[in-house]
């Protein structure tokens, strides 16, 4: 059914971009930031956070449809 | 001796000799090399009491005990002196080519005091040192300077050479090798000045090294290289350069704009991150010796006002030193401004730091038209900066070059009122490109660094980001970057690592993916310290207090551990907009942890008998038992 699924934007900042081969997702609906970072496979040693409406979020925040989620690298900078 | 030659030439410009310094084996060991050595060397034989430009200053420069091994990430050196810009113990680090040359030539490092007559070049020819005329570079700059040194020692040969800035004493003068890798920091290039020698020169050198376990070296190498050249921060820095994560750090609150009045510019980070630099400017990627990451860029720009030819591009911290800090988006400007601040030969991080000083401090009508010798200084003025501003920084000349030639601090000490309020600085040395407001632990980092602000010192950075992982001594936990939790306990054991890095002399991209324990190992093979774990981190922790207690005989106390007060307000926007950063609670906890005093912030007596710095317990604690 629609409703069991909800469509979020995301975009990648840094490195992370090479992971993020579309700027929707698809996603069961209750699912977490942390689902939604599962599904991408990003490389388990690339750290990454989350931000929604320029905040970032906790692993465990529940999406909505429509949010706009960006993901940013943490790397070690120069 | 392995690894090690044995050798350090003492070098007396005055006298014009050279003699051989041969340290016992044992001191090699305690201190590792590199920085830690470099701060012994400083304590033996310093005179506390002199000016940093004055002929009796110490200039000082080491190499690790894993220079040569041709380990990529082991190219790297320590120099040491008293610094111009903050009168504190001087630390500054450089990669490139220098260093397995002056190894393979025979020597671990060069003392070098005195003040030569006349421009001077140190050439060093195996068990030749010569000093020589170098009247014909002076006032030249970096580039061409380099050039004709290859000119008259050859193409294999390979020198650091110091530009108009380090001649004309600039506090914050560099020094260069191959016109691309910079003891950056401190002012070194300055020190070099005084004593007026404009190069240091290593001809071709072949030699072999003597290793403790030549076999155990080499399978190392070999174990060590792919992880090294696979490991995810490689590929990024290899892709993209230093600067590679720029527009993810801006999210994160990282990456100061405008004088660090915010910490967040989308367009700023779009348009300066390193994708951005590859796709339009990069033309090749460039080494150390050795390396297998390739983070350096070789770029161009081949139209408009800031026009460069194929060189040396800028670095993660120039970048943002000439860019978002100073309110532009524009990165071939930057790489304008990089590059012609590199050539006159000064620290790209203090000169942009200082000019984004100026420009707020112009906006807020505390450095008037009179003081600028009527020059405007607006955000973004990047012509202003890259053809003006940076040539009268290093000339010293007009009122505006000789203000800011000193220095945010200098500059804000010089003009009064509340300025120094919003300079981004601790001891004086200005901070580098990442915000303690997005990511505290970098706050107390800053503060304790025994250079002033730095985050390559200790390896803070490294471990507040989540780039390594050492569950061996006990780090194995992720940090939460907006808070000071656990901040302080990791700051004790990030001490330790970074003089254990900086005295190895390795590259802290490099080895991000080495255990401590395999450190231990390498310096084990190559120098036949036979350390256990434990030892190589006391040998660590060693060298960071002798630091402190080098900073306390220039005059340094615990108030002088703290930042700007500009450093410590809350973010203005972004995401960590508003959220305080607990520093006194910090830097109260560190200090109970590393037994500091809270007048002196010097290690306790105690403390350091037992890290066997008895005669140093003896000066800092006199009488006392």
């Amino acid at each position: 059914m629609a409703g069991d699924f909800i469509t979020v934007e995301v975009a990648g900042k840094g490195p992370v971009r090479k992971y993020i081969a579309r700027n929707k997702a698809v996603v069961p609906s209750g699912s977490t930031i942390s689902t939604l970072i599962s599904g991408l496979r990003i490389p388990e040693e690339l750290r990454v956070i989350c931000m929604r409406d320029g905040k970032r979020m906790p692993p465990a925040a529940k999406l909505h449809e429509g949010d706009s989620i960006i993901i940013i690298s943490m790397l070690a900078g120069g | 001796m392995h690894g090690n030659t044995g050798k350090i030439a003492d070098i007396s410009l005055a006298e014009g000799t050279v003699t051989m310094l041969n340290l016992p084996e044992d001191t090699y060991r305690s201190f590792i090399g590199g920085s830690g050595l470099g701060a012994k060397l400083f304590w033996d034989r310093a005179d506390f009491s002199a000016d940093p430009l004055s002929p009796e200053a110490l200039f000082i420069l080491m190499n690790g005990p894993l220079t040569g091994i041709r380990l990529s990430g082991a190219s790297r050196m320590s120099a040491t002196a008293r610094s111009p810009l903050t009168g504190g113990l001087a630390e500054s680090s450089c990669g490139g080519y220098f260093a397995p040359a002056l190894r393979l030539a025979g020597y671990d490092g060069l003392v070098i005091t005195g003040r030569a007559d006349k421009p001077s070049v140190i050439c060093i020819d195996k068990d030749i040192i010569t000093i020589e005329d170098a009247a014909s570079l002076w006032g030249r700059g970096i580039e061409e300077s380099t050039m004709a040194l290859h000119g008259t020692y050859g193409k294999k040969s390979t020198s650091l050479v110091i530009g108009p800035a380090g001649e004309n004493l600039v506090p914050f003068a560099c020094i260069l090798n191959e016109a691309h890798h910079a003891f950056g920091r401190c002012g070194m290039g300055a020190v070099m000045g005084s004593k007026n020698l404009k190069a240091i020169v290593v001809k071709e050198a072949k030699g072999e090294l003597s290793l403790a376990d030549p076999d155990r070296v080499k399978a190392m190498i070999k174990e060590l290289t792919p992880r090294i050249r696979e490991h995810l921060i490689s590929q990024v820095l290899h892709d993209f350069g230093t600067s590679g994560n720029l527009e993810g750090h801006m999210y994160s609150g990282d990456v100061p704009v405008k004088n660090w009045t915010s910490n967040f510019n989308e367009e700023m980070g779009d348009a300066l991150t390193g994708s951005t630099l590859s796709e339009r400017f990069l033309k090749k990627v460039g080494t150390c010796a050795y390396c297998a990451v390739a983070c350096k860029r070789i770029v161009q720009v081949d139209e408009g006002p800031y026009a460069i030819p194929e060189g040396p591009g800028p670095e993660y911290e120039t970048v943002v030193s000439f860019g978002s800090l100073l309110g532009t988006p524009d990165l071939a400007a930057v790489c304008k401004a990089g590059r012609v601040c590199n050539d006159l030969g000064m620290d790209t991080i203090s000169a942009g730091a200082t000019i984004a000083w100026a420009m707020e401090a112009y906006e807020r009508g505390d450095l008037t038209d009179e003081r600028t010798g009527g020059m405007a200084l607006r955000w973004g003025d990047m012509d202003l900066v890259a053809n003006s501003i940076l040539p009268m920084m290093a000339s010293r000349s007009g009122k505006l070059g000789e203000l800011l030639s000193k220095g945010s601090a200098g500059a804000a000490r010089a003009i009064g009122g509340n300025t120094i309020n919003y300079t981004a600085q601790s001891k004086g040395l200005e901070a580098p490109m990442h915000d303690p407001r997005g990511g505290h632990g970098h706050a107390l980092a800053y503060a304790v660094s025994p250079r002033g602000a730095c985050h390559v010192q200790t390896a803070m950075h490294f471990m507040e980001t989540g780039a390594c992982n050492y569950p061996e001594i006990g780090f194995e936990f992720d940090l939460e970057a907006l808070t000071g939790d656990g901040k302080p306990e990791t700051m004790v054991l990030a001490a330790a690592i970074g003089c254990i890095e900086n005295s190895a002399c390795l590259c802290q991209f490099a080895d991000r993916s080495f255990t401590m324990q395999e450190i231990a190992e390498l310096i084990n093979a190559a120098a036949g310290y036979k350390y256990t774990l434990s030892e190589m981190m006391d040998a660590g922790m060693r060298g960071y207090d002798l630091k402190r207690c080098i900073n306390f005989l220039l005059g340094f106390t615990a108030a002088d551990d703290t930042l700007s007060p500009r450093l410590l307000e809350p973010a203005r926007d972004g995401d960590t907009a508003g959220i305080e950063i607990h520093f006194d609670d910090m830097k109260k906890k560190f200090y109970h942890l590393m037994e500091l005093d809270p007048v002196k912030g010097v290690p306790s007596r105690r403390r350091l008998e037992a890290e066997g710095l008895s005669d140093e317990a003896e000066r800092i604690w006199p009488g006392t038992s």
